[in-house]
């Protein structure tokens, strides 16, 4: 036993690369494990963890580029305090978090730009796409028709007297959501995007 | 035993987190496989053997090496080694494309597939965007007829030179036919005629392209003949075997529209740009309510004030006619001007310059009242009147007897208080002091308030901090107005924002440059601010070395740093430059009288033509070699008219050989040296001239340059026009004792250089003080010493029109030092036993004045102190040379310009006969022509007094032309 172990070959790790290119701007290997160990992407289950954090990070930077064009007011430093505490919080140690930040090579400095520049895309998208008009009553009966889940609880669907507020607000946010999507699939096409990164390589 | 073996074959994969902090033990480069010492490379590399590993220098690391632009993908590894770890960083150049192929059954050209590409993605696009590519190819091959052709592209990476080939595997299949064909609609011919010239009569290969363009044309020729609603498409359905396409057209000719106007007429040439239907080839409702409006404010603007312009439209299947009726009313004029009434703090004669379009008698227009009352209101707000109101009346008055209309027209002013700027106030500035702050605004405490300077305040902040770095800075000014509205309280609220600073400045692109050249240029330092000012500055720098094509400088941003790296790409110029040239000069000059030999001016005309090769960048340390040459050919000129009986008489040329080294011996200046041979003409003599010449030029400041020169140099002067006359002064028998001089000296010289233009400057100063001395000790055979001051002005007169004064003076001393030198005769034999002791310079080094440069009434060199010109009136130069100039430049329409001008000056022999009551004037005026090699002038100059001048009188006028301006 002890044999087959000292004949193991001395096998590299790769322990950082390049996974895309956006626009110039690198998403790095630790710029995705650093994303998802400190939870600011979601990886749904059973998808590649890298896959599904590039995914999200390229989306980030796209927009990146948009709030940095137009340049949105700069959050109360308040504000990226509370996110930081959150985060921690989050982790749920302080040597937890950093760890992270040693084995991703960032600086609590660094992930406060990095939550900074999330404050701003967060206004940035408020202040395009956060006024949504209301829509007329007749569509939001039919999404309240074509959604029954959403307003069914106990098993018992709410009737639309009840349930229409609810009904209207998660239209405007589909709708949001929508565009948002539109707005991103534009950016992506303009923007050049070079990844890396192939599953399971 | 299972799982160790399991643990075994994994060759113990240990995760980041066990390789940080143990120490480096070594670090390799491997570009594809091969281990790499490049030095590029390995300075940007931040892990360090012998340190802990850190990620964040690896981070770092890959995105230096990333910055260079050579690489297109960058991993790194480690491997476990005792208690450390080596490191390995595996490079993976960018294969760019070298080619695009198309292989397999293509069924279209080449040209047209390669043609298709380069439209969307220029020539060669990035291997990146091949499904792109094949996606638009499908698009190409479907227009054709093509329906189910099949497009793959494959990326074909080669090594050695680094390349990729861009191929596309294609599968064309056959081309669809058209096969039945519907028409709705009427085409206006027969069905076949009509189907033949859309491209889709049956059995012809289906292009869907061709038949919509063919639709297209369909349409725009129904608009030729009035049909401005026309409509055309067509729609297609494929086969079950995809062979054959039925097809059905769907036209509509639309009704055929007509204009016509009724009322008051209209200018007949004017009605195809006041109703633009035919160019526009539309009538919709928006075009025509557009017209309507032009149609009033054409008759408003000729004084026609009550005109009226409707239109109606009457439609029917076939026909759609539009009918414009005009009334245009009584024509206005301005009774007495217009009144202004209000103005209590600002005079009438301030408010002048508003109403010059409101003239008593004028035409009125109510569009030229309302701008008056703009323009005051503007003057009133600059002047810090923030709530002034400002309201006009036409005030019709009874028609004159003439029946033409009257107006009196009125400006009320309502001036409200004058609001002042109170306190200013900074907050949120961290980073820039609120002293420096207050400097690089304009609105201070007790200034007027005016919004417009408020908002360049802040823009003046907002840069100040892009010039730090500060790019996400932001600038947000409060104005709180007092109750009484006399002063408004500022705050301008900053936020910072990070600080972005230099990292590495990494250069790329240079082959035969050394990177050092470059980097000496970029006033980017690492670890300093990352400024926008500095990066415009750099970009300038190195594109002044003139070695670049292009020049790019870019930031790369890190994620998550605020430290940047500066990518600064060049792209190489040619090293050899070659130009050449040629051209007609013509001038009038001064030359001798047949018979008589005195001196009289005569017009010349010579061709002339340069050639020029230079070799640049010599060893990548841009220093540079360059050979001009030159020559012109005089005509004959001879005295008796005869000549050798050629055409030409006398070749001018100038060779000149010059090296140039920019801040040699590490220092910031630069050397020039010169080796020159010419031949030349001027109005007394003609002079040969070979010499040497060694400058260092030193730029102090940008506008500010100090140069030192030794100069070598042999004159022989021949055609003397002086040295037959019998005065006996010293500057005839300088000259006849040294026919040919040897002069050796040095000279130093200042300028400041504040011109917004050097070619076509409207403001700033040009100064300049040049002094050199020549000493028969340094191996010359006269000595003297002389010395040039000239200053020129430039101004931008406060009016529309780009006027610009400009104004020069400028004053020449120079004093030989004394020589004994044995008497000669006329014919320069010397005198044994007679010394004379000469204190002149020689005819090479004196001054002259007269000609396109100096003094424009008169011909070149013709001007002189009357003991400086010849009894056959021929200038001799002086010692001593004053000028005074002053011209006003005018554009007139386009490129083309006028000029009106005053020029003084003259010649003295020696520098104390130097008299501003002796100067020789002359006024005129000249035509300008902006052309891309500087202005083109035309001047005529009268001069202001006529004297006669040896034997001849004076001409009373010089004309000129040449190119760039006089001064």
């Amino acid at each position: 036993m002890l044999v087959l172990g000292s004949l193991a070959p001395v096998r590299a790790e790769v322990i950082e690369r390049i996974l895309a290119v956006v626009s110039g701007a690198l998403v790095l290997q630790s710029d995705a494990e650093a994303a998802i160990k400190l939870g600011l992407v979601t990886v749904p289950p059973g998808a590649d963890r890298l896959q599904a954090a590039l995914d999200q990070l390229i989306e980030r930077q796209l927009m990146l580029i948009e709030v940095d064009r137009y340049g949105p007011p700069e959050p109360p430093l308040s504000e990226v305090d509370v996110s930081v505490r959150e985060i921690d919080q989050r982790i749920g140690s302080g040597e937890r978090m950093n760890a992270i930040l040693r084995e991703s090579g960032m600086t609590v400095d660094q992930l406060r730009l990095r939550v900074r520049d999330d404050l701003r895309i967060r206004s940035y998208l408020l202040q395009r796409f956060g006024n949504q008009p209301v829509p007329p009553e007749d569509e939001i009966v039919q999404y309240y028709r074509t959604h029954e889940r959403e307003f069914t609880r106990d098993g018992v669907v709410r009737p639309f007297s009840e349930a229409g507020i609810q009904a209207r607000d998660a239209l405007i946010a589909e709708r949001r959501s929508q565009l948002i999507r539109e707005w991103l699939a534009g950016l992506r096409r303009r923007t050049d995007i070079n990844v890396l990164y192939l599953p399971g390589r | 035993m299972a799982f160790l073996l399991a643990i075994a074959l994994m060759g113990g994969v240990q995760g980041v987190a066990s390789f940080v902090g143990r120490p480096i033990v070594a670090t390799e480069v491997v570009v594809e496989g091969f281990r790499t010492e490049d030095a590029t490379v390995r300075s940007l590399i931040e892990t360090t053997v012998g340190e802990p590993l850190a990620m964040a220098e690896v981070r770092e690391t890959i995105a230096h090496l990333f910055s260079l632009g050579r690489y297109q993908d960058i991993q790194v590894e480690a491997f476990a080694e005792g208690d450390g770890l080596r490191l390995r960083y595996n490079l993976i150049p960018i294969h760019s494309v070298q080619r695009v192929e198309f292989r397999g059954q293509l069924g279209l050209s080449t040209g047209t597939l390669r043609q298709a590409i380069i439209e969307r993605f220029g020539p060669t696009p990035s291997a990146t965007r091949a499904p792109e590519v094949a996606q638009r190819l499908q698009e190409v091959y479907n227009e054709r007829g093509y329906l189910g052709a099949a497009i793959r592209p494959v990326v074909e990476v080669l090594h050695d030179p680094d390349r990729t080939i861009l191929a596309f595997e294609i599968e064309s299949g056959p081309a669809a036919r058209v096969g039945e064909v519907t028409i709705e609609g009427d085409p206006g011919e027969s069905r076949e005629a009509f189907l033949r010239r859309i491209h889709a009569d049956p059995g012809r290969v289906y292009e869907r392209i061709e038949v919509d363009k063919r639709l297209s044309e369909f349409i725009e020729r129904q608009k030729r003949d009035g049909r401005y609603e026309a409509t055309a498409r067509h729609t297609f359905q494929q086969s079950d075997d995809g062979k054959t396409v039925n097809l059905t057209v769907e036209l509509d000719r639309g009704p055929l529209a007509t204009v016509q106007f009724t009322g008051d007429p209209l200018p007949k040439d004017r009605l195809e740009e006041l109703v633009p239907v035919r160019r526009e080839g539309s009538v919709d409702t928006d075009l025509i309510e557009d017209s309507e409006r032009r149609i009033a404010s054409s008759l408003h603007q000729q004084g026609y004030w009550k005109a009226i312009v409707t239109s109606t439209r009457q439609q029917t299947a076939e026909r759609l006619d539009i009918v414009f009726n005009v009334r245009q009313g009584l024509q206005y004029r301005i009774e007495n001007g217009v009144e202004v009434t209000g103005n209590q703090t600002i005079p009438i004669e301030d408010l002048r310059p508003a109403l010059t379009r409101l003239a008593p008698g004028g035409l009125f227009a109510e569009s030229d009242l309302g701008a008056a009352a703009s323009a005051i209101r503007g003057i009133y707000l600059r002047r810090g009147f923030a709530h002034s109101k400002i309201s006009s009346s036409v005030n019709e008055l009874p028609p004159a007897p003439t029946g033409e209309g009257r107006v009196k027209p009125v400006i009320t002013i309502v001036e409200g208080p004058l609001t002042l700027v109170g306190a200013v106030g900074f907050s949120g500035n961290a980073a820039v002091p609120t002293g420096e702050l207050s400097t690089r605004i304009g609105s201070t405490t007790g200034r007027p308030y005016f919004e417009p300077t408020v908002v360049q305040d802040r823009d003046a902040i907002l840069l100040e901090y892009r010039n730090r770095g500060f790019a996400s800075a932001t600038v947000d000014v409060s104005a709180q107005l007092a109750e009484d509205r006399s002063r408004v309280d500022l705050t301008f609220r900053i936020t910072d924002g990070p600080q972005t600073l230099v990292d590495h400045v990494l250069i790329v692109g240079n082959v035969r440059t050394d990177s050092k050249v470059i980097a000496r240029e970029i006033v980017l330092r690492p670890g300093q601010p990352l400024g926008l000012a500095n990066l415009i500055e750099s970009r300038r720098r190195i594109t002044a070395l003139g070695l670049f094509r292009r020049v790019q400088i870019t930031e790369i941003t890190h994620a998550g740093s605020t430290k940047h790296d500066i990518l600064v790409t060049v792209e190489e110029a040619p090293s050899t430059t070659l130009g050449y040239g040629g051209g007609v000069e013509a001038s009038r000059r001064l030359q001798e009288a047949s018979g008589t030999g005195a001196a009289e001016e005569r017009l010349e005309v010579a061709p002339r033509g340069f050639f020029e090769v230079g070799r640049r960048n010599i060893g990548g340390r841009n220093r540079s070699v360059n050979l001009f040459t030159r020559l012109s050919l005089r005509p004959d000129s001879s005295a008796d008219g005869a000549g050798d009986g050629g055409l030409f008489g006398f070749a001018e040329y100038r060779v000149i050989g010059t090296y140039r080294e920019p801040r040699s011996f590490g220092l910031n200046s630069d050397i020039i040296i010169t080796a020159a041979v010419e031949q030349g003409i001027r109005s007394s003599f003609n002079f040969a001239r070979k010499g040497v010449n060694a400058e260092v030029t030193r730029r102090l400041s940008p506008g500010v340059r100090l140069s030192g020169r030794y100069s070598f140099n042999t004159t022989r002067t021949f055609d003397v026009t002086f040295d037959s006359d019998t005065d006996e002064g010293e500057i005839g028998t300088i000259d006849r004792i040294f026919p040919q001089v040897r002069l050796s000296g040095f000279s130093a010289a200042i300028s400041r250089d504040t011109r917004d233009d050097v070619v076509e400057p409207s403001r700033g100063r040009f100064l300049s003080a040049e002094g050199s001395i020549a000493a028969r000790a340094l191996g010359g055979q006269v000595g003297f010493i002389k010395s040039y001051v000239q200053g020129s002005f430039f101004h931008r007169l406060p009016v529309r029109r780009r006027v610009v004064f400009a104004g020069r003076a400028a004053v020449g001393l120079a004093n030989g030092f004394p020589r004994l030198v044995e008497r000669t005769d006329a014919d320069g034999t010397p005198i044994e036993g007679e010394f004379i002791t000469l204190e002149d310079l020689p005819a090479s080094e004196r001054f002259f004045a007269g000609g396109d440069s100096t003094i424009r009434g008169f011909a070149l060199d013709s001007v002189g102190a009357p003991n400086t010109i010849t009894p056959t009136g021929f200038p001799r130069g002086g010692n001593a040379i004053l000028l005074l100039n002053a011209e006003l430049r005018v554009p007139v329409w386009g490129d083309l310009g006028g000029a009106v001008f005053a020029d003084g000056g003259n010649v003295f022999e020696r520098t104390t006969q130097l008299d501003l009551g002796e100067l020789r004037g002359s006024v005129g005026f000249g035509v300008r022509y902006r052309s891309p090699i500087g202005p083109v002038r035309l001047d005529l100059g009268f001069k202001l007094d006529r004297r006669t001048v040896g034997t001849r009188r004076e001409g009373p006028r010089g004309i000129h032309f040449s190119i760039g301006h006089a001064f």
